[in-house]
């Protein structure tokens, strides 16, 4: 992975397709975490999908909405007013809905920008499928089917690409990287600095073959760990470009 | 544990309405004011929490600094005070933002 760069006035990452893949993965279970926690919520993202409003609308009016009982969406969806239950729920009610479909549309934004339109996501899971039978990706020869919706592509055998994000993106996406690492950090049972900082030391010690973990463990904490650096890359550049536009009036 | 209020800047716009910035609704009285708490996690970076300080309150650097740090040493801060409304639309963007944040009246912080 290359961390983000200013490259033509757009935010630039380069990663491997393993690397790629594996966070889109985690982003697309977290929408489904949302979906199955968030009563209505599909609903209601089709109709918007649809510019359906009074669908939409009509949807939210129906939905009982209640807190998440996942740990790990509680923490995305947390509780507004810990002294007082009543006002909590209200602020729930009127909030909840909107705030998962936001972040539900700024993960499937980020899903889009890690894997190209042409590249079989689906089959990430079946070892080496999308190698299969075929040295076309690597050739190059006919580079029709191979090629990244945005940026300059390497494409070379770890189909390694460009991800590039366009400044007024950059919020929605490392919000989205946020609540990636935040679900994921309840996964894997981060609950301290001192926890996190185990965890990083675990999964590098791994990358350099020096200890086996779980594979489970491994791939949620190498994806922690990636979205990290990149979000820090993604941050130093919006802080920068933040502090050059000058104080707020 | 000694409020601290943000820094207010009035503007006069040509319409002659006034607008509070900065994080505090001059209008609301006191028994009505609320805070919101921003909490610590050890999963947001430093930077994301001064940016998102930075870019949605406006505030200048070395107070989003300082307010990130009180939060990462303290556990919490409060980030901004005003009326109940404005207190659930900072905690809503909290919420967007990732950060995990809570409102309550101000006497009960």
């Amino acid at each position: 992975m290359r961390p983000f760069e200013l490259v033509e006035g757009r935010l630039v990452a380069r990663l491997t397709r393993d690397e790629r893949f594996a966070i889109a993965q985690v982003a697309e279970q977290v929408v489904e975490l949302l979906e199955q926690e968030v009563d209505g919520l599909e609903e209601v993202a089709a109709a918007v999908a649809d510019d359906d409003l009074p669908a939409a609308l009509l949807g939210l009016d129906d939905v009982r909405v209640e807190a998440p009982t996942d740990p790990a969406v509680r923490r995305l969806l947390p509780d507004a007013v810990p002294t007082d239950r009543g006002a909590g729920d209200e602020f729930r009610r009127l909030t909840q809905t909107d705030l998962a479909l936001a972040k539900v549309g700024r993960l499937t934004a980020l899903c889009g920008a890690l894997v190209g339109a042409d590249e079989p996501f689906g089959t990430f899971l079946d070892d080496d499928a999308a190698d299969d039978g075929s040295d076309d990706d690597a050739t190059g020869g006919d580079a029709g089917p191979v090629r990244a919706a945005a940026g300059t592509d390497v494409d070379d055998e770890l189909g390694t690409r460009d991800v590039a994000v366009e400044p007024s993106d950059a919020e929605a996406f490392a919000g989205a990287l946020t609540d990636v690492r935040l679900v994921l950090a309840e996964r894997l049972g981060i609950a301290s600095d001192a926890d996190s900082e185990r965890l990083s030391a675990a999964v590098e010690q791994a990358w350099r073959g020096e200890v086996e973990l779980d594979p489970r463990v491994e791939l949620l904490g190498s994806v922690f760990l990636l979205t990290g650096y990149l979000q820090e890359s993604l941050l130093d550049l919006m802080l920068a470009r933040l502090r050059a536009a000058g104080p707020r009036l | 544990m000694i409020l601290d209020l943000p820094r207010v800047r009035v503007s006069t716009d040509p319409g002659g309405q006034t607008e509070a910035v900065g994080g505090t609704d001059v209008l609301a009285r006191p028994e009505d004011q609320w805070v919101t708490l921003v909490w610590n996690d050890p999963v947001n970076l430093m930077t994301y929490v001064a940016y998102v300080f930075e870019s949605y309150f406006g505030y200048p650097p070395h107070k989003a600094e300082e307010l990130m740090l009180r939060v990462h040493h303290e556990g919490r801060t409060v980030v901004s005070t005003g009326g109940r409304e404005h207190m659930e639309r900072d905690v809503q963007a909290m919420h967007g933002f990732g950060l995990w944040a809570t409102m309550q009246r101000a006497g009960d912080a």
